[in-house]
C-alpha cells in the first residue's frame, strides 16, 4: 500500500507543477510555489540527513577498529558543523577553515589530476595503440598547442587563431549539441515516466 | 494432462492415441518385439506404382478370377478345411487373437501377383514361427521340463490350424511332384530325430555355411527355432547337402574360406551358439553390444541393473542406452579411455591436431610484458610531477622562460564587455559564485576583471551560490579582489541556496519566498541591496560564474527565463566548459549574453579594457602556459614512444580470441 501512495502523490505533485507552467492561474502558480518551497528545505534537510548517515557508517567502521580515517573524518565533519553553525557561515573561524583547509585540499587534488591526465595519456597508445588513440592525442595535442603562449614565440598564429577555435567550436560545440539535446530528450523522457507511474524512484 | 503424450524425441505434448509425433513425426507408441504390423489401405498409393507393376497386378488379377475362391471346396489346391465351417471366407480379425491379423494381411495380398506372394512367405513363416513360439514358451510358473524343444516342436506340430496343416500337405504334394534331381537334393528329416536337432541346422546355419567367413562375422540375423517341420522346406531353407547338389562342386577359392575347424569338429562356433539362443526384450546381440562406445566407459557409470529401462520411443526396451542425468550414477575421477579405435584419415588427424593446438594455446596465460609494473608507473607518475612543477617555477629564476601574453580577440569576452558598460551605476546585479573550490584560481583570474568593473561601478551586488561551500567561496572570492570590498557594504552574501534547479526556478520567479533570510541579516530584503527586488528581472545584470557545464545549464533554463528582455545573463566559464556553454552563445536568441572563458578570456577581457597586466596575472600566465606545455611534450614524445612500442607488442603478442568468439562458444 505504501508503494501506490507514493506514486499517486507524485503524479499529483508532478502534474500540478507541470500545469502551473502552462496555464498562468492563481492557484497552480501559488500551489507550485508551495511544493517548490518544499523541495527546497527538503533539499537541504537532505544534506543534514546525509551527514548523519555518513557518521552512521563510519562510526560503525570505528567501532570495528577498521580504519584512523573514519574516526579522523567523523570528527572533522561534526567539528566543522559545529563550528559554522555556532559562529555563523561566512564568520572568522569558518573562513580559517575554508581557506587553511577545504581550498588548498581541493586545488592540491586537482593538480594532481593533472599529473595522472597526462600520465594516463602518455600510457593511452602503449595500451590502446590504434586510430582514435591517435586522433585522441592528436586533437589534445592542438588544443594545448592553441591555448598557450610559447616562450620566445608566443601564440602560435595559424594554431591559435583557427584550428584551436575551429575544434573547439565547430566539432567540439557540433557534439556538445547533440548532448544537449539527448539530455532533453531524456529529462522530457524521464519527466513523462514519473508522471505516468512507470518510473518510480522514490519508492523501495 | 492424462489424455496427452510427451513426445520422447522433441518433449512436445500430443494427444494420448497419437501414434506419431505431429511435430517431428517420431513414433510415439514404440514397437515392442512380437507386435505386427497392421494392414493400412494402400489404394491411394495405387497411381504411383510403375507401369510393369500395374500391369503385373491386372495379369495377376485376370488369372485369379479363373480360380475358385479360397472359401471354395476344391480338390486341387488342398485348401480344404482352411476355414472352420460356419464362418465365411473373409472373417473378421479378431482382436485377441493374433492369427485372425495374419488372416487379414493374407486377404490384403490376396491382390499380390504369384511371385510376390511367394517373397512373402519367408517373412510369414518367420513370423507364424514366432507366434507359435510365443505361443509355446512356458510360463513363468512352469516348470523347465515343459520348455523342452522337442516337446515344444510337437505341441506346436499340434496346435497348428488347419489351414497350416494344409500347407503342409501341399508341400509334401509338391514334394511328390519334384523331380528326381531335385527330391534328392531334399533333405528328409529323419523319423525319430528330435525337432532341437533341426533347428540349429536350420536356415541360419546354412546360410553361414553357403557365405564367405567374412560376411559371416559381420552379420547374424537373430533367429527363431523353427516351428514346424513343414514350415522347414522352405526353398531358402535348404541343408548342406542340398547346396551341394544345387550349385555343384564348391570351388577351390571358396573351401579356403570355408571355416576348417567347424566342419572338421562339428563344434559350434560361439557365433552359432549365439544364434541359437534365443532374444530377449531389451537385449542386444553381442555383435551389436560391442558396437556401443559405452562399454569402455561403464567403470565409471553404474552397472546394467541400477539403470532404467526405456519405455518410450525407438529404444524401448533398452536398459542403460542413455545415461540418466544425475549425480549418483557419476563418480568422480579419471574417466576410463573410450573403447574402440577411431579410424581417421590423415587430414582428419592434421584437423585434430590443429584444434588440440588452439585448445593449447587459449589456455596459455598472456605474457606480462604489456603490463608495467607499479615501479615503472611510480617512476613515470613522479617524472611527469616534477616536470611539471619544474615547468611552473623556471620562468620566476629565467625570464626569458615567460610566455608572452595573448593576443586574441574574442568575440564573446567583447560582448561580456559591453554587457558591463550597460550596466547603471549602483544598479542591482546578482552574482552566482557558482564554481567549486578546486576551480577558485582559475575562476578568480577570469571574473575578477568584470567584477571590479561592476564594483567600480558601485553596482548593488548581491552574491548567492547552489554549491553547500557557496557561502565562504563568496566571501573568498571578494576578499581576493582586495580589501577594500566588504561584505553587506560592496556586496550582500545570500549564501547557499539549495533545491539544485527547483531552487534556481524559484528563486528566479520569488527570491523573497526563497530567501527569507541571510547570516548576519535580520531582514535582508529591506536593505538597499534588495529593496526593489521581487523577481530576478529586477536585476540589471545576472553574471554566473561556474566550471561545471551542467550548473550553465540549469541557470539558462532555469533562470533565463525568467530574467526577461531587459536583464542580460553573462556568464565566466572554465575553457573545460567552453564547448558546452559556447552554443547558448552563437544562437540567434542568445540565451547567453556573453562569455569569459578561462584564464585566457579575463586576460583578453582586460586586454579589451586596455588595461595593464598585474604582475600576479603575468605570472599565472607564465605558469598556466609553461605547465601546458611542458605537459603536451609530455604527451607528444612520450605518446610517440609508446605508441611505437604498443604497436610492437601486439604485432608480438599471441592472438587471442575476441571476446565475440568467446561469446559465441559459450552460446
Amino acid at each position: 500500500m505504501k508503494a501506490p501512495v507514493a506514486t499517486a502523490v507524485a503524479m499529483a505533485v508532478g502534474i500540478v507543477v507541470l500545469v502551473g507552467y502552462f496555464i498562468p492561474l492563481s492557484i497552480f502558480t501559488g500551489l507550485r510555489m508551495l511544493l517548490l518551497q518544499w523541495a527546497i528545505i527538503l533539499a537541504g534537510a537532505a544534506l543534514f540527513v546525509g551527514m548523519v548517515n555518513l557518521s552512521q557508517h563510519h562510526w560503525a567502521r570505528i567501532r570495528a577498529r577498521r580504519g584512523v580515517g573514519s574516526a579522523w573524518l567523523v570528527f572533522s565533519l561534526w567539528a566543522t558543523f559545529f563550528i559554522t553553525f555556532y559562529f555563523a557561515p561566512a564568520s572568522l573561524p569558518t573562513r580559517w577553515l575554508f581557506d587553511a583547509i577545504l581550498l588548498p585540499a581541493s586545488v592540491a587534488l586537482l593538480g594532481v589530476l593533472a599529473v595522472s591526465l597526462t600520465v594516463a595519456a602518455v600510457r593511452l597508445p602503449r595500451r590502446r595503440p590504434g586510430l582514435f588513440t591517435i586522433l585522441f592525442l592528436t586533437t589534445t595535442v592542438l588544443i594545448l598547442l592553441g591555448s598557450i603562449g610559447i616562450p620566445g614565440v608566443g601564440s602560435l598564429p595559424f594554431v591559435s587563431n583557427l584550428l584551436r577555435p575551429w575544434l573547439a567550436q565547430v566539432p567540439a560545440a557540433a557534439g556538445a549539441r547533440g548532448i544537449l539535446l539527448g539530455v532533453a530528450l531524456g529529462t522530457v523522457a524521464t519527466g513523462l515516466r514519473i508522471l505516468l507511474g512507470s518510473d518510480r524512484p522514490y519508492s523501495e | 494432462m492424462s489424455d496427452q503424450i510427451r513426445c520422447p524425441m522433441c518433449g512436445k505434448p500430443n494427444p494420448a492415441d497419437a501414434e506419431v509425433c505431429r511435430y517431428c513425426h517420431a513414433r510415439l507408441k514404440p514397437i515392442q518385439p512380437g507386435d505386427l504390423p497392421q494392414p493400412k489401405p494402400t489404394g491411394a498409393l495405387e497411381a504411383m506404382l510403375p507401369p510393369w507393376i500395374r500391369e503385373l497386378r491386372a495379369e495377376s488379377e485376370m488369372e485369379e478370377e479363373t480360380l475358385p475362391l479360397p472359401g471354395e471346396k476344391t480338390e486341387a489346391d488342398g485348401s480344404e478345411g482352411a476355414f472352420p465351417e460356419g464362418e465365411s471366407a473373409s472373417p473378421e480379425p479378431d482382436a485377441d487373437d493374433p492369427l485372425a491379423a495374419l488372416w487379414a494381411e493374407e486377404e490384403e495380398d490376396e491382390d499380390l501377383p504369384d511371385w510376390l506372394k511367394s517373397l512373402g512367405t519367408e517373412e510369414e513363416a518367420s513370423a507364424v514361427a514366432a507366434l507359435a513360439e510365443e505361443q509355446a514358451a512356458p510360463s513363468a510358473g512352469e516348470p523347465p521340463e515343459a520348455a523342452e524343444p522337442k516337446g515344444a516342436a510337437e505341441e506346436e506340430e499340434s496346435a497348428l490350424p488347419d489351414w497350416l496343416a494344409g500347407e503342409q500337405s501341399a508341400a509334401e504334394a509338391e514334394e511328390a511332384v519334384l523331380p528326381d534331381w531335385l527330391a534328392e537334393g531334399v533333405v528328409a528329416e529323419p523319423a525319430g530325430e528330435p525337432a532341437e536337432a533341426a533347428a540349429p541346422k536350420g536356415a541360419a546355419e546354412e546360410e553361414e555355411n553357403a557365405l564367405p567367413d567374412g560376411s559371416v562375422g559381420a552379420y547374424q540375423p537373430p533367429l527363431v527355432e523353427a516351428p514346424s517341420e513343414s514350415l522347414s522346406a522352405s526353398p531358402f531353407v535348404e541343408s548342406e547337402e542340398l547346396a551341394e547338389a544345387l550349385l555343384g562342386e564348391t570351388p577351390d577359392w571358396l573351401q579356403m574360406l570355408a571355416p576348417e575347424e567347424e566342419s572338421a569338429s562339428g563344434e559350434k562356433s560361439p557365433a552359432e551358439e549365439e544364434v541359437a539362443q534365443p532374444l530377449t526384450e531389451g537385449e542386444l546381440p553381442s555383435w551389436l553390444e560391442a558396437l556401443r562406445p559405452v562399454a569402455a566407459a561403464t567403470s565409471v557409470l553404474a552397472t546394467d541393473e541400477e539403470e532404467p529401462v526405456e519405455t518410450q520411443g525407438p529404444l524401448a526396451g533398452l536398459r542403460g542406452v542413455i545415461a540418466p542425468p544425475t549425480l549418483t550414477t557419476l563418480r568422480p575421477g579419471k574417466v576410463g579411455v573410450l573403447g574402440g579405435k577411431l579410424k581417421l584419415s590423415d587430414e582428419e588427424e592434421r584437423q585434430a591436431r590443429i584444434l588440440q593446438d588452439l585448445i593449447a594455446e587459449s589456455s596459455r596465460p598472456l605474457p606480462p610484458s604489456s603490463l608495467p609494473d607499479k615501479k615503472e608507473q611510480k617512476v613515470l607518475r613522479w617524472s611527469v610531477g616534477l616536470l611539471m612543477l619544474l615547468a611552473a617555477f623556471l620562468p620566476f629564476f629565467l625570464p626569458f622562460l615567460r610566455a608572452p601574453l595573448p593576443r586574441r580577440v574574442l568575440p564573446a569576452a567583447i560582448a561580456a564587455q559591453r554587457l558591463i558598460d550597460d550596466v547603471p551605476q549602483g544598479a542591482p546585479v546578482l552574482v552566482a559564485v557558482d564554481y567549486s573550490p578546486a576551480f577558485s584560481a582559475e575562476m578568480e583570474a577570469a571574473a575578477a576583471p568584470l567584477v571590479t568593473d561592476l564594483l567600480a561601478k558601485h553596482a548593488r551586488i548581491v552574491a548567492v551560490s547552489t554549491q553547500p561551500t557557496g557561502p565562504d567561496l563568496i566571501s573568498h572570492f571578494f576578499a581576493a579582489l582586495g580589501s577594500d570590498y566588504r561584505e553587506s557594504e560592496h556586496y550582500l552574501n545570500l549564501g547557499y541556496l539549495s533545491g539544485g534547479t527547483a531552487g534556481l526556478y524559484a528563486f528566479a520567479r520569488h527570491p523573497r519566498l526563497v530567501f527569507g533570510y541571510a547570516a548576519g541579516h535580520d531582514r535582508i530584503w529591506n536593505t538597499s541591496f534588495l529593496s526593489t527586488i521581487h523577481t530576478a528581472a529586477d536585476f540589471s545584470l545576472v553574471l554566473v560564474i561556474t566550471e561545471d557545464p551542467e550548473t550553465a545549464r540549469a541557470w539558462v533554463e532555469q533562470v533565463r527565463p525568467a530574467l526577461g528582455e531587459h536583464t542580460p545573463l553573462l556568464m565566466v566559464i572554465s575553457t573545460q566548459a567552453e564547448p558546452l556553454v559556447e552554443p547558448y552563445y552563437e544562437t540567434a536568441s542568445q540565451q547567453v549574453g556573453g562569455i569569459v572563458t578561462g584564464i585566457v578570456g579575463g586576460l583578453a577581457y582586460e586586454a579589451i579594457r586596455g588595461r595593464p597586466l598585474t604582475a600576479a596575472a603575468q605570472a599565472q600566465w607564465g605558469a598556466y602556459s609553461n605547465i601546458a606545455l611542458m605537459g603536451l611534450m609530455i604527451i607528444a614524445g612520450a605518446g610517440l614512444v609508446n605508441l611505437v612500442l604498443g604497436w610492437r607488442e601486439r604485432r608480438n603478442a599471441p592472438t587471442l580470441p575476441q571476446d565475440e568468439d568467446l561469446d559465441d562458444e559459450e552460446a
